[in-house]
């Protein structure tokens, strides 16, 4: 275990012992030191972490803004590139044309918030912190990184949270 | 909401139970489907050496049966995404159990109705022909065309589902990863793509989450509203109204419900899962059911009005022969499917009566297929100019087609079934009450 980043992972079986734990370390301002595991996303989580919005929407808007102007202009572009005339319609002709830029915003903002989940929860990385693989079950957890000098007095503070058992990197 | 309120561990348990080892029945059951299915392929090639001469296509009927499937396949895409986007936003919790698989049938019905243009051009070599891109003759395709936008239409609606549906299932499959061992851990591993359940992970995921929803949302509109275009923007009677694009997004919305209960009763009765679809689901479902039943009865009444208020002369002639002239049973039969069959569901008895409910969600199948035939196929029989009139019938290639879509289409539903948790099990947690110290205490007094 020697390879991963120095750390304790407190496991929790209950909910409110994990909230009272975030509320301790928020308290003593080590918000970036700590990382909360849950099974499932839970509002009462949300509420005791308090993080500004994801960052995602910036994705969703600008990948949506970019498929809209694409599909305006790529619609005009091709049109006047290879003339076809159908009976009296107009060559460049932005109302059918709403069609394909309204699919290509949809498209397009789909693909960049996919991206915003990737980037943004770095996914596609190879996990280096101790990990329990009942997180995925029903225990929660509090990883807090911090040097092996300070190990046992963390532990005594995640078990005074209502951790059931600390692990140590 | 307590009947669906259970344990953490017992979800994962319960739910990854369905990924056991496979019964003898459900690989004679996937044996049948596969010859089916290659029974279809055998059609196929059959069409691609003798031409489309074997199709029963001919003038003036150059839409039928595969364009039927078509209509059909995309409509029951659509109820995966009415549950699994718009009854997010809405936040209405009966969507939890049922929406996985719902979401796996939208990517299926799309992944097969995708394939009948294909069949339909005859020349399948040859459709690359509608995607835009560069090319040496310095041909761009026709963006004005219908056909086109539903190219698009259809296009971005299977990408955008799948992603949606993908990101769904990460959570998910990191659970099998945890629970898994040997080479299928590496296998879930490396699909869980880094999942670690993290709140640095869920407060992304859920905020991308919400955003996929709100994409689907417009998206799942348009993309029947197009397909309706295809027929509403041309001058065929029975065709050109501007009626089509709510009629036929009600349509498949009701199309797409009817197949979700029909699949989900057997299987609900198959892994014993009671427990977790219970029969608030289907009463719910079957509430929608009865909805868009309402609305698509209120179109095919409309659209009789409007034949014989325009006084246009042609459109009261097909509305007349749809009714009683040479396509008079499939025109009965959507009829008596789509408007009449549903009726029995106001009654709570029948809406909470499973035997009744799947008998009706197939009459209700099988009357959207007919209604989407008797569009197509009764409106191009008989034209404006009576010398240019012609018959129509389905060839045998062209129904071993359409049964080996069916097929495929339950060939990819019982392989994801097998494969990956067909409820979704996080989103199972998110409903229940999570463990704190107050209910541990409450059950170890109980």
């Amino acid at each position: 275990m020697s390879a991963n980043p120095e750390g304790v992972l407190g496991v929790f079986s209950h909910m409110d012992a994990l909230i009272d734990g975030i509320k301790h370390f928020k308290s003593k301002g080590m918000e970036s030191k700590m990382k909360v595991y849950s099974p499932a996303p839970l509002h009462a989580i949300d509420d005791a972490l308090d993080e500004p919005p994801s960052p995602v929407r910036l994705f969703t808007l600008f990948g949506g803004m970019l498929g809209c102007t694409f599909g305006y202009t790529f619609t005009a572009f091709s049109s006047m590139d290879w003339i076809l005339p159908t009976s009296g319609k107009p060559i460049v002709a932005p109302i059918a044309f709403t069609v394909i830029a309204f699919e290509l915003t949809v498209l397009f903002g789909a693909i960049f918030t996919l991206l915003g989940i990737v980037v943004n929860a770095r996914l596609f990385r190879k996990r280096k912190l101790i990990y329990d693989e009942r997180f995925t079950e029903d225990k929660f957890g509090i990883y807090v990184s911090c040097p092996p000098t300070e190990y046992d007095a963390m532990e005594k503070v995640l078990s005074e949270c209502g951790a059931e058992e600390v692990k140590r990197a | 909401m307590k009947e669906i309120n259970f344990p953490y561990s017992d979800i994962n348990r319960d739910i990854l139970r369905t990924l056991e080892k496979p019964s003898v029945k459900y690989l004679i059951l996937m044996t049948i489907i596969v010859s089916g299915l290659l029974f279809g392929i055998g059609c196929w090639f059959y069409q691609l050496k003798e031409g489309m001469g074997v199709a029963g296509l001919n003038h003036p009927v150059g839409w039928g049966v595969y364009i039927t499937d078509f209509v059909f396949w995309v409509g029951i895409g659509h109820a995966g995404t009415l549950i699994s986007a718009i009854l997010f936003l809405f936040r209405a919790r009966w969507r939890n159990a049922i929406f996985r698989s719902a979401e796996a049938m939208t990517i299926f019905a799309v992944m097969t109705a995708g394939l009948f243009p294909l069949i339909h051009v005859g020349r399948a070599w040859l459709a690359w022909w509608l995607i835009p891109y560069p090319n040496q003759r310095e041909l761009w395709v026709n963006f004005r065309s219908p056909l086109l936008w539903d190219v698009f239409a259809v296009g971005t609606y299977f990408s955008v589902s799948s992603i949606f549906f993908c990101v769904g299932l990460i959570p998910d499959i990191s659970i099998i990863r945890d629970r898994a061992k040997g080479l299928r851990k590496k296998i879930y591993g490396l699909l869980a793509v880094g999942w670690d359940s993290s709140y640095s992970q869920w407060r992304h995921f859920m905020a991308g989450y919400g955003f996929f929803a709100a994409l689907c949302t417009p998206l799942v509109l348009s993309v029947h509203s197009v397909v309706s275009w295809d027929f509403a923007v041309s001058l065929v009677p029975g065709w050109h109204s501007t009626i089509f694009a709510p009629y036929f997004v009600a349509g498949a919305v009701f199309s797409g419900m009817a197949m979700v209960m029909t699949i989900l009763i057997p299987f609900r009765k198959i892994f014993s899962l009671e427990k977790y679809l219970t029969i608030w689901h289907f009463d719910m479902m079957a509430r929608l059911v009865l909805t868009t039943s309402s609305i698509v009865g209120f179109s095919y009444l409309t659209e009789y009005f409007i034949a014989w208020y325009s006084d246009d002369q042609f459109e009261g002639f097909i509305f007349w022969e749809r009714a009683f002239g040479k396509y008079a049973v499939p025109f009965w039969l959507m009829i008596f499917c789509n408007m009449i069959a549903p009726l029995p569901l106001w009654f709570k008895k029948i809406r909470t009566n499973l035997t009744w409910v799947f008998f009706i969600t197939i009459l209700i199948n099988v009357g959207m297929w007919f209604e989407r035939f008797n569009i197509i196929v009764s409106s191009l029989t008989q034209e404006y100019d009576p010398y240019a009139w012609g018959w129509y019938q389905p060839s045998w290639v062209e129904l071993g087609i359409t049964f080996g879509s069916f097929c495929w289409f339950f060939m990819w539903f019982f392989l994801f079934i097998r494969f990956f948790p067909s409820m979704a099990i996080t989103e199972m947690k998110e409903i229940a009450d999570p463990p704190t110290r107050a209910n541990s205490a409450a059950q170890e007094v109980s």
